[in-house]
């Protein structure tokens, strides 16, 4: 009864594959990403445009709500834009013996105080194809980590020959990472109640850092000496075989997935290298 | 006449040590977490990694830091990019530690400009060729200000990391070495580079209480 | 009934020192029995507690003299996790004996027995058991971080007993808890010893000890003062120069003797206190 409860059911035959399959996917994409950014026309890879709509298409056929999506997502499409920004006002030629190519140039007109920006070719290019390749990579994470929970990793992994002490520090850290970030918020306000400045300048709140930072690690390091003390009472250290109660398995589609991925990245490939021979 | 202490990767990854990496990624982000809410012009997320290099070596700390990243990247995988920076945070302490080379102030020069030139050449690249200068962290505007006055990319990213990183680093490692003077040397000598850190007034304070037992915590004050 | 666990002539000392934690000590613990463990603090109550387990010298090094018994074989001959199932082993601190890694409480008891490799089929009518023993089943699904220091206890607990130990060393366990919290775990602890396991618990509460114990272990400075028998030792004043707080029910009788009322003989309980000062009284009124 209890054992059933603990596991993971989703109905979603997407958001369902095994972790594996879908760790495969993430790899192919990322790589072929990198691919079809050199296939240029005129210089643009828009390509890339097209290899991105898989992120939110699969994020969608997934089931993920587009606020969960977004919240993730929003994060890297910051960095994106203000790659592309930085780099077409600013990247003028890929270097010595490149023609220097303006897009636009607005004239200053009777407007005294306006800065007349110049957009550059080579930038504009060089942004697209660097925002473009990260907004792929971290897409396509952001659909697997939304699509597979932490616990799910892990045992796949495990599954796959991954020791079980390295997924115990993996799961452990993400704990951990919650303990603690609750403690620090208790000790900076107990500091601001003795009287710890955290306001003003620079060193003020530099000397607030440190005795808020210092009794955190010092309580969790000597913590350890007893987990580890807790493990050893439950086996952890106990080379013989381990059962587990949570499980992960295949849906069944993973073949399909695969198939589908691999024959989408071969259009690409074959595209790059006929482009490449002509 | 000592003998050369040989270092494996078993005594490395003891179980204390084992369990000290995920405290070394919590307390990375929590510095890091710190450090924006204090509004510190410092990212400060690199004390776990560099606690780890210091008192269990080289390894330990590199996985220390890559796990740190990975884990991030989960909620934001622009940090997934920077793994090879915090690895090489944790390689580089850990080896110094090993060297035994925060013990004198003199030493401790060597290591800080061995780390800042590890430190810029393992997050140059990076920030240059992936991103092309800009991260989106609050350094960015200042590389963009030295990219539109007309310095070259790599110019304008290594004079800011120069600053920024450096410093940082500079300020974490004090930050730890702090730390560690305030552990316990009984807790200390459970870590493979842990001795060098037990300085000779804990050696001899802990020698004549005699009385070094975990029980000492029950006491009713 | 047999020794299970024998001290011959042990004294150990933690890295690093030239006191010693433990000098001399010689003792013999038997099956079934529940042994409750006193001393100032200091007194080294909790090496105690590690050397039995063999905590030390293997995790907190040291150097050990003499021999650690278990079931006839020293502690240094036991392999990696092969004590934890014999000794089961429970300290103050509730939050350092959560894995950490599960995310509800079934999962936590279950992490021992998984870790052990017992089969699949046993691991969900085991914990189950365990959880109704301990009285903590209503929280099988909850979060082991989200819970009372009095909750997480009874967890330490239920995640020792599932494994099944036949000894049980706690140190100290309810010195972070609550009133709710401490009678919770006490709860426990008598059904330890409704079960006849053999039990050594290290606590402050004197009282509770008078309740549960058969016999005492006094510790000062390392050295065994005093071992044997509850009634005898808990009545003695004499300890009280020594470190020892005895119940306060044997503060009272002996209070009464020195001044003259005749006791049959010093309680160290409620229900003895009652009894035995109760006749005093009726005693006295009559004549």
């Amino acid at each position: 009864m209890y054992i059933e409860q603990i596991q993971i059911r989703k109905t979603n035959p997407i958001a369902s594959l095994y972790p594996i399959t879908k760790l495969w996917i993430v790899l192919i994409y990322s790589v072929m990403s990198g691919i079809i950014a050199t296939i240029r026309f005129n210089g643009y890879a828009y390509l890339l445009f097209v290899w991105f709509l898989a992120v939110p298409g699969l994020s969608f056929a997934s089931g993920i709500p587009f606020k969960k999506f977004w919240k993730a997502f929003s994060k890297v499409l910051i960095v994106a834009l203000m790659i592309i920004g930085i780099q077409m006002f600013l990247v003028q030629t890929a270097g010595e013996g490149h023609s220097i190519v303006e897009l636009v140039r607005w004239h200053i007109t009777d407007w005294p105080f306006v800065i007349a920006p110049t957009i550059y070719e080579y930038g504009l290019q060089n942004g697209l194809e660097l925002s473009m390749n990260i907004l792929n990579v971290a897409g396509i994470f952001v659909w697997l980590f939304q699509t597979t929970e932490n616990k799910e990793l892990s045992r796949a992994l495990e599954k796959s020959g991954l020791h079980y002490k390295s997924t115990y520090v993996f799961m452990s850290s993400l704990q951990m990472i919650e303990v603690l970030g609750k403690n620090s918020k208790t000790i900076m306000n107990a500091q601001r109640a003795r009287g710890v400045e955290t306001e003003g300048n620079v060193f003020v709140r530099m000397k607030a850092f440190f005795p808020s930072i210092v009794p955190l690690v010092l309580s969790a390091v000597t913590n350890t000496e007893e987990r580890v003390l807790t493990l050893e009472s439950k086996g952890f250290d106990t080379p013989c075989k381990k059962t587990r109660i949570f499980e992960v398995n295949k849906n069944g589609h993973e073949g399909l997935a695969l198939g589908i991925t691999i024959a989408l990245s071969l259009v690409f490939v074959v595209w790059k290298v006929l482009q490449w021979v002509r | 006449m000592e003998t050369k202490k040989k270092y494996t990767l078993k005594n490395d990854f003891s179980m204390v040590a084992l369990l000290l990496i995920p405290i070394a990624v919590a307390i990375n982000f929590v510095g890091g977490q710190l450090a924006s809410l204090l509004k510190l012009p410092f990212y400060l997320d690199t004390i776990g990694t560099i606690l780890a290099g210091m008192l269990a070596g080289p390894w330990v700390g590199a996985v220390a830091g890559a796990l740190t990243n990975v884990v991030t990247g989960i909620a934001n995988p622009v940090n997934f990019y920077f793994i090879p920076v915090n690895v090489i945070v944790g390689l580089v302490t850990g080896f110094l530690s090993r060297g035994n080379m925060f013990s004198k102030w003199w030493k401790w020069i060597i290591s800080m400009v061995i780390m800042a030139l590890a430190s810029i050449i393992s997050a140059a690249p990076i920030v240059v060729l992936v991103f092309g200068g800009v991260t989106g962290s609050g350094t960015s505007l200042l590389t963009a200000t030295l990219m539109a006055s007309g310095k070259s990319i790599w110019s304008s990213v290594i004079s800011v990391e120069l600053v920024f990183t450096v410093l940082d680093r500079i300020i974490s490692y004090v930050i730890c070495w702090l730390i560690i003077k305030v552990i316990p040397a009984r807790t200390l000598v459970k870590y493979s580079c842990g001795e060098f850190y037990i300085s000779k007034k804990a050696r001899a304070a802990a020698e004549s209480a005699g009385e070094d037992a975990p029980e000492d915590e029950s006491e009713d004050e | 009934m047999g020794t299970v666990i024998e001290f011959a002539n042990v004294t150990y000392n933690y890295p690093l020192t030239k006191r010693p934690a433990i000098k001399n000590l010689s003792l013999k613990i038997e099956e079934g029995k529940f042994y409750g463990v006193i001393g100032a603090n200091g007194s080294g109550k909790t090496t105690l507690c590690a050397l039995i387990r063999g905590f030390a010298p293997s995790f907190y090094q040291g150097k050990l003299e003499g021999k650690v018994l278990i079931d006839g074989k020293p502690t240094t001959e036991y392999g990696p996790g092969e004590l934890a199932l014999r000794i089961g082993y429970a300290f103050q601190n509730p939050f350092n004996q959560i894995s950490g890694v599960k995310d509800t409480v079934f999962e936590e008891i279950a992490f021992g027995l998984e870790n052990f490799g017992v089969p699949f089929e046993e691991i969900e009518d085991r914990v189950v058991d365990v959880m109704r023993l301990t009285k903590i089943e209503q929280l099988a699904m909850k979060n082991p971080f989200e819970m009372s220091g009095g909750q997480q206890q009874r967890l330490a607990l239920a995640s020792v007993l599932a494994l099944n130990p036949g000894i049980f060393v706690i140190d100290e366990p309810t010195s972070q808890l609550d009133p709710e919290g401490t009678e919770s775990v006490f709860e426990i602890i008598e059904m330890l010893k409704a079960q006849k396991r053999t039990v050594v618990l290290v606590e402050h509460k004197v009282d509770l000890l008078a309740e549960f114990a058969d016999e005492m272990i006094v510790l000062k400075g390392g050295e065994l003062i005093r071992f044997g028998d509850k009634q005898e030792i808990l009545s003695d004043i004499s300890l009280e120069e020594k470190g020892v707080q005895l119940p306060q029910y044997a503060v009272l009788g002996n209070k009464l003797i020195n001044k003259g009322i005749a006791l049959d003989y010093i309680p160290i309980t409620e229900k003895q206190a009652v009894e035995v000062i109760g006749k005093a009284v009726r005693q006295g009124g009559a004549s």
